[in-house]
C-alpha cells in the first residue's frame, strides 16, 4: 500500500514542483523585466556573497560572528537604498576557494560576489572564475593607482575585482602590563627582558614586518621575485635571521604557529605584546576591553618595519542573471562611496578606505593613527604582498625554515642561504 | 528560527537565474517522461530486462538532458550532480540481491531500511545543500539555548546522527563481541544473547554521553538536573522506567533470557527479545508473538523449562484392555518410546500403571524431550507409535464399557439379563 501511494505521488510531486519553478523563474524574470534600465531603486533579488577566510584563521565560528557583524551593518546602508535586495554571506576558506567557485559555477550556483583577498581575486581572475567590474572614470579618479594597479592583471588589462578596503599590520599589547609600547626591536627585546612576555608569529605574513626593519626587506623583494641578491642583501638576510634566533633565546619570546593562537595566548594574559592584523581587533578588545593597546610595529636598526597590508577586493561572479549582476555592481560601487568608506572606516576600526578622497580621522583615535602609520609602513613591502601568498609552497617551506631557526635545529647563516633558494624557487 | 529560515528562503534565489531553471526543470521532465515510459512500455519489454530498464531508464534519461545542455554550452552540473545521485539510488537497489546472499533476510532488511537508505538519502541531502550553500555556514545557524549552550543546526544534526548511528549500528559489533566472548568463556546461547544486549546498552550509553559532551553539556548540569528529573520520573513515567530497570534486572539475573522457554497461560513461549519496555515471546501454537511488559516477570508466578537445562519431561496415558499382562505392557510402551524420534534414551523413558478403570487398565508413559517446544508433537509422535505396537502385539484399546440392567419381574429378568455396551473408546492425554 505505502509503495503504491508512493508511485501514485512521486509523478504527482514531480509535476507540482515543475509547475512551481516555472512560476519562480517567471517571477523571477517578470522582476529583471520590470526592473529595466538604470533604475537603482528597483534593484532586487537574492545576491550571493561568497567570503574568502585566511587559512590561518582556526575559529570560523569567530570570523563568522564578527564578519556578520561588520557586514550586515553594511547590508543595512545598502538595503535602505534597494530595500529589496537580500544577501546570503557564504564563507570559503581561501585555500579552497578557487575550487569551491569553479564546481559552482559549472552549475549555475556560483556566487555574484566574492570578497576576498587581492591574491585570491588575481587567481579567479586569471581562472576566468570571475568576471572584470565596471569602473566608471569618477570611480577609477577616486582610487589610489597604486592599489588599483595591484588589483589588476596586466595582460589582457583588467580588473580582478573593486579593493573596498586595506588591512593593516599592527602591533597590539596589553597596556595594562606594558608601561612602554616598544617602538624599536631594541626595546622590544628590552621589554621582554624585563619580564613581559613578546608572541611572534612563525608564519611568513605574519613576521616578515621584522624583515624591513633589519634592512633584509629588499633582499626578501629580490629573493621572491626570483632576481640573483648582491651581498649586502645577502648579508642583511642573516642579519635578520640572526635576529629572530636571538629573539628566540629570549626567556619571555614566544613563537607561535597561526595568528589564532597568537590572539588567544594575549586575549589569556600568556602574552602582553604581540603582532596583529587590524581585523583582529574586534576580537581582542572584546577580550580584553580597555586594556587593549595598540601601535605600528616597531621600526629597527636597519629601517622601517615592513608589515604586509593586504587588500580586501569585491570581485563579480558569472553566474548571475541580469538582475542579481546589475544589483552585485551597485553594491560594489555602492562600498566605495565616500560616505560609506568612511562609516566604515570610522565605525569598525579595523580597516583603511581605498577611496583617497576619504580624510581619516587620525587624530581622534589612536587606532587609526597607528593603522595609518602601518599603511605608510607597509608601502615598501606592497609588492611582498601581491607576490606571495600563504598557500603557496615555498610560504609553508619558509616556514618550517624558520621553524628549524628558532628552534636551534640550524644557523642563521644556513638558514638565510635556504630562505633565499626556496623564495627563488616554484610557487 | 528566523536565521535558518532566512538560509532556506535564500536558496531559492537560485532560481533567478535561468541556467538553474533549465537544468532543474530538465531533471523534472525527464523524471516524470521516465515515468510514463515505464508505465505504458515496461509490460512490453522482456521479462528478464524489466528490472534493468527500471532502474536505469531514468538516470539515462536525464543523462541524455546533461549531453545535450553540454552539446549546447549550457551549464549543466547541477544536472550530473542529480544524475550521480539517481545513479547512487539504482546501485543501492541493485546491492538487494547481492546482500541477500550473505545475510538472512530479516538482517538484510534491518541494513537497508535503518542504515543503508538512510545515509545515502541524508547524505544525498549534505550534499545538495553544499551544493547551495556551505555546510560550515548551515552549521552554525543557531536554533536555541540548553542548559546555558547555543544549540547551532550542526550540533543538533550531528548528535541526532551518532545517536542513531549508535542505536542501529551497534548491534553488529555487540553480537560479535558477545560471540568472541562466548568462546573465550564457554558460556550458553542464553547468556551469549544476554551479553550482547547488556554490551549494545554499554554502548549506546556511552553514545548519549558522547553526545551530550559533543553538545558542550556540562556534566555536573546534567547530574543537577538528572537528580531533579528523577522525582519527576517517579510519578510521571514511573511504568517506563519500571519497565526498564526490570529488562536490566532480569538480564543480569538470567531468568528471560532470549531463548528461553516459559510457560504463558499454559503454552510453552521462546523468548525472543528482552527490550527496553517490554519482553517479545512467541508462541508456537499459534505462531502469534507475544509483548509482556518487563515488571509482569517481577509480579507474576512463571514457569521455565530452560533454568537450568532445556529438558522437558512429557508424558502420555493409555488405557488398556484389562486381560493383558501389564508387566509386557509396561515393557512395550517403555520400549516403543525409546524408538520414537526426539525421545532421548537417558534419562530413559518410564511407563507406569497407574490405576485400574472400570473397564481399562490406565498406563502413564513418561519420557524426556531435548526441547521444550516440541512437546506436543513429540507426544502425537508417541502415540502413534504406541498404537502401531499395540495392534502389533495384539494389544487392545478398550472401548468403554458399562452394564445396564432393566428392572423387570425376576423370570424375565433372568431371561433378559444380557449385557449392552455403551460410550465411546478413549486414547492417552497429553500432559
Amino acid at each position: 500500500m505505502p509503495m503504491n501511494w508512493l508511485r501514485f505521488c512521486i509523478p504527482k510531486a514531480e509535476a507540482l514542483a515543475a509547475a512551481l519553478l516555472l512560476l519562480s523563474g517567471c517571477q523571477a524574470r517578470q522582476a529583471v523585466d520590470l526592473r529595466g534600465g538604470n533604475a537603482q531603486e528597483d534593484l532586487e533579488g537574492v545576491l550571493y556573497l561568497y567570503v574568502g577566510v585566511h587559512d590561518n584563521a582556526f575559529d570560523l565560528s569567530g570570523y563568522r560572528r564578527n564578519f556578520n557583524q561588520t557586514f550586515r551593518a553594511l547590508e543595512q546602508q545598502f538595503r535602505q537604498v534597494n530595500p529589496r535586495t537580500h544577501f546570503v554571506v557564504q564563507l570559503h576558506r581561501e585555500s579552497s576557494l578557487l575550487k569551491e567557485v569553479a564546481q559552482r559555477n559549472a552549475s549555475g550556483l556560483g556566487p555574484d560576489l566574492l570578497l576576498v583577498s587581492n591574491r585570491t581575486a588575481l587567481q579567479l581572475a586569471r581562472a576566468g572564475l570571475t568576471r572584470p567590474p565596471q569602473l566608471t572614470p569618477d570611480l577609477r579618479r577616486e582610487i589610489d593607482p597604486a592599489i588599483l594597479s595591484r588589483a589588476s592583471l596586466h595582460n589582457p588589462p583588467r580588473l580582478a575585482g573593486l579593493p573596498v578596503a586595506q588591512k593593516a599590520q599592527l602591533a597590539c599589547f596589553n597596556s595594562s602590563r606594558l608601561q612602554q609600547v616598544p617602538t624599536t626591536l631594541q626595546e622590544l627585546l628590552a621589554i621582554s627582558a624585563n619580564g613581559n612576555a613578546v608572541g611572534l608569529a612563525l608564519d611568513p605574513h605574519g613576521m616578515f614586518w621584522s624583515a624591513g626593519a633589519l634592512g633584509a626587506n629588499e633582499a626578501l623583494q629580490q629573493a621572491i621575485f626570483r632576481r640573483p641578491l648582491t651581498r649586502d642583501q645577502h648579508q642583511a638576510m642573516v642579519r635578520w635571521t640572526r635576529w629572530l634566533q636571538d629573539a628566540a633565546t629570549q626567556q619571555k619570546v614566544f613563537f607561535y604557529g597561526n595568528q589564532d593562537l597568537l590572539l588567544e595566548a594575549l586575549s589569556s594574559g600568556q602574552l602582553d605584546w604581540i603582532s596583529c592584523h587590524s581585523t583582529d581587533l574586534q576580537q581582542l578588545q572584546r577580550r580584553l576591553g580597555s586594556k587593549l593597546g595598540v601601535a605600528p610595529l616597531p621600526d629597527g636598526p636597519g629601517g622601517q618595519a615592513s608589515p604586509i597590508s593586504e587588500l580586501t577586493v569585491l570581485a563579480l561572479g558569472v553566474n548571475s542573471s541580469a538582475g542579481q549582476r546589475q544589483a552585485a555592481e551597485a553594491f560594489a560601487h555602492f562600498a566605495l562611496n565616500p560616505l560609506v568608506q568612511r562609516n566604515i572606516t570610522v565605525n569598525l576600526r579595523e580597516v583603511l578606505p581605498v577611496n583617497r578622497f576619504v580624510t581619516v580621522p587620525a587624530e581622534s583615535s589612536m587606532v587609526l593613527k597607528a593603522m595609518l602609520r602601518a599603511q605608510e609602513q607597509s608601502r615598501q613591502a606592497g609588492s611582498i604582498a601581491a607576490a606571495i601568498h600563504l598557500n603557496e609552497r615555498r610560504m609553508q617551506q619558509t616556514q618550517g625554515l624558520i621553524t628549524r631557526l628558532v628552534f636551534g635545529e640550524s644557523t642563521p647563516e644556513i638558514t638565510a642561504q635556504r630562505l633565499i633558494r626556496t623564495l627563488q624557487g616554484q610557487p | 528560527m528566523n536565521a535558518w529560515l532566512s538560509e532556506l528562503v535564500g536558496w531559492l534565489g537560485y532560481l533567478q537565474r535561468p541556467a538553474v531553471v533549465v537544468q532543474v526543470l530538465g531533471v523534472i521532465g525527464m523524471t516524470l517522461i521516465g515515468q510514463l515510459l515505464q508505465r505504458r512500455w515496461l509490460s512490453r519489454c522482456p521479462q528478464r530486462l524489466q528490472s534493468s530498464v527500471k532502474l536505469w531508464l531514468t538516470p539515462l534519461l536525464i543523462a541524455l538532458w546533461a549531453g545535450l545542455l553540454s552539446a549546447t554550452g549550457q551549464l549543466q552540473g547541477l544536472v550530473l550532480f542529480l544524475l550521480w545521485w539517481r545513479c547512487g539510488w539504482s546501485v543501492l537497489v541493485l546491492l538487494h540481491p547481492l546482500l541477500g546472499r550473505v545475510l538472512d533476510p530479516e538482517q538484510r532488511y534491518d541494513l537497508e531500511t535503518r542504515l543503508l537508505r538512510p545515509v545515502f538519502l541524508i547524505a544525498g541531502a549534505v550534499a545538495l545543500i553544499n551544493q547551495l550553500d556551505t555546510i560550515n555556514d548551515v552549521a552554525a545557524i543557531p536554533i536555541g539555548e540548553a542548559f546555558n549552550i547555543e544549540i547551532t543546526l550542526g550540533k543538533l544534526f550531528i548528535s541526532l546522527a551518532i545517536s542513531y548511528l549508535v542505536i542501529v549500528g551497534s548491534g553488529l559489533p555487540a553480537g560479535l563481541m558477545a560471540r568472541s566472548l562466548q568462546r573465550l568463556l564457554g558460556i550458553n546461547d542464553s547468556s551469549r544473547k544476554a551479553m550482547e544486549l547488556i554490551l549494545r546498552y554499554a554502548v549506546v550509553s556511552l553514545g548519549v554521553v558522547a553526545v551530550a559532551l559533543h553538545m558542550g553539556i556540562n556534566p555536573t548540569a546534567v547530574i543537577a538536573i538528572a537528580g531533579g528529573l528523577s522525582v519527576g520520573l517517579g510519578f510521571g513515567i514511573k511504568e517506563i522506567f519500571s519497565n526498564f530497570i526490570s529488562g536490566l534486572w532480569l538480564l543480569f539475573e538470567g531468568s528471560v533470557r532470549p531463548g528461553e522457554v516459559l510457560m504463558i497461560d499454559g503454552d510453552p513461549c521462546e523468548v525472543r527479545r528482552l527490550g527496553l519496555r517490554a519482553t517479545v515471546l512467541w508462541r508456537d501454537r499459534d505462531n502469534a508473538e507475544l509483548l509482556i511488559p518487563n515488571q509482569s516477570f517481577f509480579t507474576q508466578d512463571a514457569t521455565t523449562y530452560t533454568g537450568s537445562d532445556r529438558l522437558r519431561r512429557s508424558q502420555v496415558t493409555i488405557a488398556v484392555a484389562l486381560q493383558h499382562d501389564p508387566a509386557m505392557v509396561i515393557q512395550l510402551l517403555e520400549q516403543t518410546a525409546v524408538t520414537v524420534p526426539g525421545v532421548l534414551a537417558t534419562p530413559p523413558p518410564r511407563a507406569l500403571l497407574i490405576s485400574y478403570g472400570d473397564w481399562a487398565v490406565n498406563y502413564a508413559l513418561r519420557f524426556w524431550i531435548s526441547n521444550p517446544m516440541n512437546n506436543i508433537s513429540s507426544c502425537s509422535a508417541v502415540n502413534q507409535a504406541i498404537w502401531t505396537a499395540f495392534k502389533t502385539h495384539d494389544i487392545e484399546i478398550p472401548y468403554p464399557q458399562q452394564v445396564a440392567y432393566l428392572a423387570r419381574s425376576s423370570a424375565a429378568a433372568a431371561t433378559d439379563r444380557q449385557p449392552r455396551r455403551l460410550g465411546e473408546g478413549e486414547t492417552g492425554q497429553p500432559g
